[in-house]
């Protein structure tokens, strides 16, 4: 597999909790950019996301909500980023994450 | 009105072949006579012309098939509210659904989705599929529209005949189809997802917890800060540091963000930031 110099793939921790995912989420979008995938490693001992560098950061923070409570919890006019799972308190959980535009 | 959907068949998702009796084509260029026409060419440089004649006449009309195909789509958009109005239930099967205009290309293509090609969701089908399919029988068409312009430039009438033209040609009509579109997309996203699983099983360099209360703003300080330096003083940076040069700058970059990356403490990060700004205003 072609190694992207921009990309960074960075692992969190399993049992981190949605809102702590979205405060390393947070962090780690500030370090390495705009985030453009989420999962869950092969081996399930961490929820990984990938970040694209560009110069910059992005204007608006992404958040990361639970995909089946997305419709009534994402507000008006965020823009879907990507949809994945993630480990939210150690339990697999499929997520999508928006960004206000 | 409602409309069951099984009833919206009257559109097939695709354009109307020209690759068969049709008024675009004059008489002495429909296939057969066509054909009889081309093997009754001893000439190669004449037969190669005829070749190439009959391949830009059918081309052309595709083409304004297909721009008749992709002004059906757009009317129907704009005239269905169709996110909206098609709804869900139009995926279901069966369903019934308020619209006029249900016997479109959008619920066809709906149809289509639903029953034969479940790799895309409801939700996926809404939000990207549209436009996605119409990005994928771009790619496909131009595909196959590149490989006919080689072979029309680069292969003489004994290699690429008029018979081969014509199976190129309806391979240039499918091109254009939804189906194909779907299958391309469909592949497309199975590889994308394959590619992105591979990354999170081998490159994830490290795993953190939650980091503290302020350390998102470091972050995002340190970096405007490292992005603003030039190439020599970034990597005067990361020696003085010290963090391994990477081969470009950007790697460079973020190879010293790594090292904010992987804190989780807000004592350890300020340490951390200290000791990159004395970095910074040593170059």
């Amino acid at each position: 597999m072609a190694d992207d110099e921009d990309i960074s793939t960075i692992g969190a921790e399993p049992g981190l909790s949605l809102e702590e995912l979205n405060d390393w989420l947070e962090h780690k979008e500030g370090l390495y950019g705009p985030v453009i995938a989420i999962g869950i490693k092969a081996d399930r001992t961490a929820t990984s996301a990938s970040f694209r560098y560009e110069p910059g950061q992005p204007t608006k923070t992404a958040l990361i909500y639970r995909k089946d409570q997305a419709s009534s919890t994402v507000p008006p006019g965020q823009v879907k980023q990507c949809e994945g799972e993630a480990l939210i308190l150690n339990a697999e959980t499929d997520v999508v994450i928006y960004r206000a535009p | 009105m409602l409309i069951p959907l099984g009833a919206c068949a009257s559109f097939d998702g695709q354009p109307r072949a020209v690759i068969t009796p049709n008024r675009q084509i004059p008489d002495r260029y429909e296939v057969s006579t066509a054909l009889a026409t081309y093997y009754g060419i001893s000439d190669a440089e004449s037969q190669r012309r005829f070749r190439d004649t009959v391949i830009g006449i059918y081309m052309t009309a595709a083409d304004a098939n297909y721009m008749e195909f992709r002004r059906q789509l757009s009317r129907q958009m704009k005239g269905s509210n169709f996110g909206v109005g098609l709804g869900l239930a139009a995926l279901t099967g069966g369903a019934s659904i308020a619209a006029e205009r249900t016997a479109n290309i959008l619920s066809a293509g709906a149809t289509g989705l639903n029953s034969a090609h479940g790799a895309l969701s409801k939700e996926v089908y809404f939000e990207k599929a549209l436009p996605a399919l119409l990005a994928g029988i771009e790619v496909n068409r131009i595909r196959v529209r590149t490989s006919i312009m080689r072979q029309m430039s680069q292969t003489p009438p004994s290699s690429y005949s008029l018979t081969d033209a014509f199976a190129d040609l309806a391979a240039y009509e499918s091109a254009a189809s939804l189906d194909s579109a779907i299958e391309t997309i469909t592949a497309e996203a199975s590889e994308a997802r394959a590619i992105e699983q591979a990354r999170f099983d081998t490159q994830t360099r490290f795993i953190v917890g939650a980091p503290q209360q302020g350390l998102a703003e470091i972050g995002v300080s340190i970096r405007a800060k490292l992005e603003a330096l030039t190439d020599d003083q970034l990597n005067k940076v990361a020696d003085a540091i010290p963090v391994a040069r990477g081969g470009t700058r950007v790697r460079t970059l973020l190879n010293i963000l790594d090292l904010f990356g992987r804190e989780t403490d807000l004592q350890k990060t300020q340490a951390l930031e200290k000791q990159v700004n004395d970095a910074i205003a040593g170059v």
